[in-house]
This record gives structure tokens, sequence and C-alpha cells, in this order.
């Protein structure tokens, strides 16, 4: 019945544009704290940068927040929980990964351990940086601001650039050693 | 094969969901909750906690969600990047925790950091200190329940991170030292800056003492609570204020001392008790000797290079000042062969270098040993016998920092 109600209230008395004001400034995010991006979204959350000006307060559980805050780092035995988490948010929700290491793997993206945060969940918005300060983290949750509007934000598409003619030549092959020592080796 | 115990038994795969949540061992009841990784506090964990009716019967920790590799990708790097690599382990306590690592490469390399290098990261060192205790502070705070504990906490840390982005250039990662002295030097007005820092903090630690340690509150939740007695912490292998909490008086500063530790004058805290408050006392305390250390550092500061004269010699080519400057010249310096080990007292406790270098520039191996691993256990026998409201309390009095402990 609620849906109901929803689907009526959003069509027929056109409260859509209230419902995002809504959804837009009181995103909850779940703080996934892995490691060291934590520390600047405790002070994104602290006085220094009060984050709560915009809505957002870093919250307990996911089952009442529609933001995935994906900080730092995310080996492969957090992967499952990750997937987990994200299941069990309600509509809708978002992802913001926060960091180099959410982004690409970052220091880490050759570890045996790290899995890229985009072939988990579907990310919403990237933030760079190790650790990208709070003015970032906070441009990024205007950024879903504007993706909840609707307006397109800034988007990046990557390149591939072909690397050949820059990098220096190739180590030279070691050269073979004479026969003679080889002769000399057994005999010793 | 023999049967494993709870919940190992369970198989490959199927570990991430609890079988038997209740059951009878032996008499009593046992209930198992899952205190799963995600949760609002300083980082991946997960923790079995078998309660019977309030009381904590076993603990079983499952550390390893951060884990990332870090010995595992220094084999593959050259040896000058294997700093921010080690720095990841605890970046509020960047100084300290890459200590051993540029102490065990300063042995390989042949290479003596010159008098303000040692001041300056001696400097360095004591705030990363202080910014650690206020982090852990501030955190135990928001487990019990303290908001303002955790904001008033952050908002010191803050400038903290300000002053580190004056002097260094990042505000957390700031990967300072490298083998043969500092990064940048230190400008006038980055100590005039220091120095109010210290103003500040006294300032505001009197009002955070009134509005968290002395509150009854903190006290009933902290008193009594998770005590280790001095020959459990000594059998257990507690490291750090958390072994000085129990009686134990080992601090890596005084025993072996490095760099200009030998020159300041601190008092090494130790309290008697073992228990959750004891373990604040001394952290408290720690910010204070911590600050004093600051001081006489500020007041003794030699002049000078901040980079060790040897470098210049190895490469003549390479330039002081400009982009990089003198750093360019480690890609022409190999680290001798053999094996080298460096302890240093990060905030939390004894860590540990062990470098294994070949004749390459990438070293063969690197053992990192933090010391929130060494403290796991004894954490974890601390919660046992306690209530659960006081599990909590125990892991942050601990200063459990995950990604320290997973590496």
């Amino acid at each position: 019945m609620s849906q109901a109600l929803r689907e009526f209230l959003l069509k027929k008395a056109k409260l859509e544009s209230l419902f995002k004001w809504g959804v837009r400034w009181s995103l909850w995010p779940v703080h996934l704290v892995t490691s060291c991006c934590g520390v600047e979204v405790a002070h994104t959350s602290g006085p220094g940068f009060d984050a709560e000006r915009w809505g957002v307060l870093p919250f307990h559980t996911m089952r009442q927040s529609n933001v995935l805050l994906v900080e730092g780092t995310i080996t492969r035995k957090m992967a499952k929980v990750l997937k987990q988490v994200y299941e069990q948010m309600p509509e809708p929700k978002y992802v913001i990964a926060m960091g180099a290491c959410a982004v690409r793997g970052g220091l880490f993206w050759n570890s045996y351990h790290v899995v890229q945060v985009d072939t988990v969940v579907p990310v919403d918005v990237y933030i760079s940086g190790c650790p990208p300060t709070p003015e970032a983290v906070i441009r990024a949750f205007m950024m879903v601001h504007n993706k909840i509007k609707g307006k397109p934000g800034p988007y990046v598409e990557p390149v591939k650039v072909d690397l050949t003619p820059f990098l220096p030549p190739p180590p030279k092959p070691p050269a073979k050693p004479a026969p003679q020592q080889a002769q000399q080796a057994p005999a010793a | 094969m023999q049967k494993t115990e709870w919940p190992f038994n369970l198989e490959v795969g199927r570990t991430f969901f609890v079988q038997s949540e209740e059951e009878l061992r032996g008499g009593g009841r046992g209930l198992t909750l899952v205190v799963g990784p995600q949760h609002p506090g300083s980082g991946h964990m997960r923790l079995f906690v078998v309660v019977d009716g309030d009381i904590i019967v076993d603990v079983v920790p499952d550390p390893g969600f951060v884990h990332r590799g870090v010995e595992k990708l220094a084999e593959n790097r050259p040896y000058w990047t294997l700093i921010p690599l080690v720095e990841k382990a605890s970046i509020m306590d960047s100084m300290n925790i890459t200590y051993p690592l540029i102490l065990a490469l300063e042995k390989a390399l042949g290479l003596e950091p010159p008098p303000r290098a040692k001041y300056l990261r001696v400097l360095m060192a004591e705030l990363s200190r202080v910014r650690t205790h206020l982090y852990d502070l501030a955190l135990l705070g928001v487990f019990l329940g303290h908001t303002t504990a955790f904001m008033w906490g952050f908002a010191l840390m803050d400038m903290y991170a300000e002053v580190f982005a004056k002097i260094a250039g990042a505000r957390t990662t700031i990967a300072y030292p490298v083998p043969g002295g500092v990064r940048r030097d230190v400008k006038p007005d980055h100590v005039e800056a220091v120095k109010r820092l210290l103003e500040v903090t006294r300032r505001k630690l009197k009002d955070f003492k009134t509005l968290f340690l002395d509150n009854p509150v903190t006290k009933a939740r902290l008193e009594g609570v998770g005590i280790v007695d001095a020959k459990k912490t000594a059998e257990l292998g507690v490291v750090g204020p958390f072994a000085r909490a129990s009686g134990i008086d080992y601090d890596v500063r005084k025993v072996h001392p490095y760099d200009a530790y030998g020159d300041v004058d601190f008092e090494v805290v130790v309290e008697k008790d073992g228990d959750a408050w004891a373990r604040t006392l001394v952290r408290w305390r720690e910010m204070y000797e911590s600050m004093s250390i600051v001081e006489q550092v500020l007041k003794a500061l030699p002049e000078g290079d901040v980079i060790d004269q040897a470098l210049l010699f190895k490469n003549p080519e390479y330039r002081r000042e400009g982009v990089g400057g003198v750093l360019g010249v480690y890609t022409y310096i190999y680290p001798e062969p053999g094996e080298y080990l460096a302890v240093a007292e990060a905030t939390r406790g004894a860590t540990l270098v062990h470098l294994w270098a070949t004749g390459l520039q990438r070293v063969h191996r690197m053992r990192f040993v933090t010391p929130s691993w060494r403290n796991l256990r004894a954490m974890v026998e601390a919660m046992k016998g306690g209530r659960l409201a006081d599990m909590p309390a125990v892991y942050m009095s601990f200063g459990y920092f995950p990604p320290e402990a997973d590496r």
C-alpha cells in the first residue's frame, strides 16, 4: 500500500523534487572505515570540517542509510562482506569510492589480497587522493547531490596512451660465459 | 583428521555464516555473537564472542580483513619506495611507524643522519605520538558513547594535521624521514607554529580532562575492566603503553635510545593496576611527556644540514636544490648484503623491521612486526570474564588498530 501511495505522490502530486530534496540533504553514509582513509573521514565529521552541515552523519548500521562510503583498501576477505553490506542497504543507494586504494587499488595495486571496488559494487563517485582531504570528501557528497538531482557531474573517461616511444631501451641481456670457465667448474 | 574447535570446524566457504548459535557446553549455555567486520570503529576486525547470559565466556578473533600484503609487496619495490608503504600501516603515527625501517635502511646503506636531522625526526616522532594518543582517546570516547570526547579529540588532531601540512607537506601521510636524514627542513615560522600548537594543546587538554577523564561515567566504565596482571602481560607479549599499564617498565626509547633520545630527558610512565583505566592514564600522561620532549628539542635544535653529506659524494652530479633535490641519488646507491634489525617505540608499542638485503635495490625480505598485532591476544584474553558491554571498552583501551595489526 505504501508503494501505491508513493507512486501517487510522485506522479499525480508531482512531489518528486521534494523527495529528492529530502534524500539529498540527509545522506547518512555507512562509513566502511577500512584503514587510512578512515582518519580523514573522522576529520570530516569532526569539528574542523563539520560534515553534518550537509546532513552527512556517519551511521552504524547500513539498513538505515543511503550511501556507502568505501574508504580505503578492500581485500578479498572483505569483498564478500562489502557485497553483503551493499545488498543490505535500502533503495535509493549510492556508493562513493574514497581514496586511491578504493579507486584502482592505490599503493597496493599488485598485492595478492586487494580487489578493485568497482568489481564488487557499482560506484557512483570516485575520490582520488591518499588520503583525500576532507574538502574532497565533501565535494564528493556534492557530486552525489548533483547525481540525485539528475544533473551530470564531471565525468572523466580513462584513455589508453601508448607510452612505448617514451620508455627507456630494454636492458641488454648478460653476456654468455666463455666456454673454458664451464670446463673448469666441473673439474674444481 | 582431528575435529577442530568451533567455529573453525566449518568448511571452507561456509565460515561466514554461524551454523549453530546456541549450544550446551558442559552444562552452560553459549550464545555466539558475531561482532562483524563492518563496525563503526577504527577498522575491520571480526570477533566471535561466546556469551553466557551477559558474561563473555570465549572470544575468538578473526583478523586479516585489512591484510594488504605489505611484506610481500616490499620484495618487489626499490627500497626508497618502502617508506610510504610501511607508513600506511598507521598513518596518524607515521613518523614512528617508519622509524624502524629508516634505521634499518641506514644501517644497510651506511648512512648517518646529521644532528639536525636527528632532532627533527624526534620532533616529528613526538608530535605523531601526541596525535595518535589523541586519536586513541577520542575513539575510546566514541566507543563508550561519549561523542563529545570524539569531537574534541579530533578538533585537536585537526590542528596537528595543519602543522604537519606546514612542516612536511601533507596532513596525515607525511613520509618525512629518508635514509640519511629528513625530507625537508623546518623554517622559523614552522617552529613558531609548533610552539603555539603546544600551548593550545595544553590549554585544551585541561578541559578534555574535566570532560572525559574526571567523568564518573567514564571511570565506572573503565575501572576494573579488562584486567591483565603483570605476569600474564609478560607471558602474552604485550608491548607499549599497555604493558606499562600493568607494571612492566619497558620503553625502547630508554633501553636502546636511537637518534636524539639519548639527549632528551623524559620519564617512562608506569601504572600498576592493569585495567582499562590504567591504560588510559598511561596514554594521557605520555602525551604530556611527549610535549615536554618537543619543547626540549625545539630549544636544542642544532644548525646544519638535514641530509647526510655522504649522499652527495656518492654521486656529485645530483644538485641539492630543485625538484627532488638530492633525493634522486638513491637510484645510484645499493645496500650492502646482510641482515639488519631495527626496533623503535611507536605509539602503541615496540615496532620491529628486519631487512634481509642482497646487493640489489630491492630488499630480499622485509619482516615488519607491529605492536597492535602483538597486543591482539592480550586484548582477547582481557575480554573474557567481563560483561558484553565491556567489550568495546576493552577493545579500544588496548588501542587495537586493525590496519596496523594486519599490515
